[in-house]
């Protein structure tokens, strides 16, 4: 549980320098350059020094990864830039968690019952009710 | 690209938002989480040299030094955030934590937000958080 704590805090504390960004006229290709080679380096120094196993998977997986953030930053970008409001689109994307949750249940067989489907309905609501709110 | 709409564009964000944190399930469903590391690099690597390639077909090849400091802070808390949701997944279903940090970062920064940048908290926004953490206490 403290990890997942962890994630959200981090994740917040992440939106708002990206909100920060937002109003100090930084660009996108920059911001996102600079965002992907600090995390690089950060971790290839320490893949390095603490001499990290390697497998090729996490490898394919990860660019996949890798990809589909980016893939995601440039339509989301795209769609902003095509008239759609900055609020509804940061509203849809954060709706796409229930890609990975539906992934764990179809997929991965995860328990499913009336209750968690409220709970996913719920914070769904919550999240359209904030995205109305953000600009 | 440009006949398409910008609910276009959003759906395809919306897909691949999706299927970047699939990317982590199947890590940890393929017990490959001894390699998180490998992973973490490959997945920043390969952005940031596509970005870079970008960059250069766009004849941007400068970063400011506002973002260099506000991407470095970006980038090393969103890389924590993944790291730590992918720990996470070794213990708790996908179908709690997915919602829980995506939904419920969502709310922090709201009410963050509040705190922090004095941003207005409204009947809708109380009732919107309070909705997000019934949600999440019942997908417990």
């Amino acid at each position: 549980m403290i990890y997942l704590i962890l994630s959200t805090v981090a994740f917040s504390v992440s939106s708002l320098f990206y909100k920060m960004a937002s109003t100090r006229n930084c660009r996108p290709l920059g911001l996102n350059f600079a965002l992907f080679a600090s995390v690089t380096a950060i971790l290839l120094v320490y893949i390095l020094a603490t001499r990290s196993p390697f497998h090729s998977a996490p490898v394919l997986i990860g660019a996949f990864g890798g990809i589909s953030v980016l893939i995601t930053s440039v339509y989301f970008f795209l769609a902003v830039h095509h008239g759609g409001k900055l609020s509804v689109c940061w509203t849809v994307l954060s709706l796409s968690f229930i890609i990975p949750a539906l992934a764990s249940i179809l997929i991965w067989n995860e328990a499913f019952s009336v209750k968690r489907g409220i709970g996913l309905f719920l914070i769904a609501l919550s999240l359209l009710l904030l995205g109305g709110e953000t600009e | 690209m440009t006949h398409h709409s910008w609910k276009w564009f959003l759906a395809v964000a919306f897909v691949f938002n999706g299927l970047m944190s699939v990317s982590g399930k199947v890590l940890e469903e393929q017990g490959l989480n001894g390699y998180l590391k490998i992973y973490l690099i490959s997945y920043h690597a390969v952005a940031m040299i596509l970005v870079a390639l970008y960059m250069v077909w766009k004849k941007q090849t400068s970063v400011s030094n506002t973002e260099w400091v506000l991407g470095a802070l970006i980038g090393i808390t969103s890389f924590s955030g993944l790291a730590a949701m992918l720990r996470a997944l070794n213990s708790i279903d996908g179908i709690f934590v997915f919602p829980a940090v995506w939904g419920g970062s969502m709310i922090l920064t709201a009410v963050l937000g509040t705190i922090l940048f004095k941003e207005k908290m409204n009947l809708k926004i109380a009732g919107a958080i309070i909705l997000g953490i019934t949600g999440l206490i019942l997908l417990l």
